[in-house]
């Protein structure tokens, strides 16, 4: 059975939210479910769903966090890939014993559930989050 | 209309390996693998939901996927959005005055497919697909 069983959202870095949330919704139709300004990681988002997944245009709010670097080294464009997972321990458990190296510790997301993010060095260069939703 | 996230491509070196951490450790199903050769490369398609992840490795130095690799590493390439139409899609797309890379439609590994211009996208290559 698989790891991880849907794509949750693939997150885009974008220096200026309004306008991309503009683009993204005359572009393709796309709706903003719902904008969260996350004072935590020093960014501000607005989630677009698309099929059973989201779109997540973000910019960051601060000055020096890796999505700040990312943009001003490679410019606008894909950030994070986020994968959904029934059950995130038994998840990370696997992934350590097969010598992946998870990145941070379970933390809450935003929106609900809990997320780790897989280092790129064991993904081939993909920032790559495992969220568990709470059951609805 | 787009209906979901048909796939997200990924640049890797070399399918196998990457087949090593997608297939056998996230344990997603390799559903479909081809050459495009109009596109440079290998590619295979991973289910995951609904949707698939699709790996990328150049065949030649000559390609967009080989030169992003070259400037870039691997990592995250495009996203797909599945269409009932690829070409009232892109039609409709082209009217708006956004930029294209694709004016038609052509072949590729999951169906008739188009890219959108990244410059008009916030960084971001676009496909448009229509499953065959």
């Amino acid at each position: 059975m698989a790891l991880a069983k849907k794509i949750d959202h693939v997150a885009i870095a974008v220096k200026d939210l309004d306008a991309a949330v503009k683009t993204y919704t005359a572009n393709f139709g796309f709706q903003v479910r719902q904008r969260t300004d996350v004072a935590a990681l020093g960014i501000r988002l607005a989630m677009l769903p698309i099929g059973d997944a989201d779109l997540e245009l973000f910019t960051p709010t601060v000055a020096d966090n890796p999505p700040a670097k990312f943009l001003a080294e490679r410019g606008e464009g894909m950030y994070v890939l986020s994968l959904e997972v029934d059950d995130l321990d038994a998840a990370v458990a696997t992934l350590t014993g097969k010598g992946i190296k998870v990145s941070t510790a379970a933390r809450t997301a935003d929106g609900g559930g809990r997320l780790v993010y897989l280092s790129p060095k064991s993904t081939h260069g993909v920032l790559l989050q495992l969220i568990e939703r709470p059951m609805s | 209309m787009l209906r979901k996230i048909h796939h997200v491509g990924i640049v890797v070196r070399k399918l196998e390996d990457a087949y090593v951490f997608y297939r056998d450790t996230l344990g997603l199903p390799v559903h479909k693998e081809a050459v495009v050769e109009d596109q440079g490369v290998r590619a295979a398609l991973l289910t995951i939901g609904n949707s698939e992840i699709e790996l990328l490795q150049p065949i030649n130095a000559n390609g967009g996927v080989a030169k992003f690799l070259e400037r870039r590493g691997e990592g995250l390439h495009h996203i797909c959005f599945e269409t009932d139409d690829v070409a009232a899609e892109l039609r409709a797309t082209m009217a708006k005055g956004i930029e294209v890379i694709d004016k038609v439609p052509r072949q590729g590994l999951a169906g008739m497919i188009c890219f959108l211009h990244p410059r008009a996208n916030h960084g971001v290559l676009i496909e448009y697909a229509q499953v065959s």
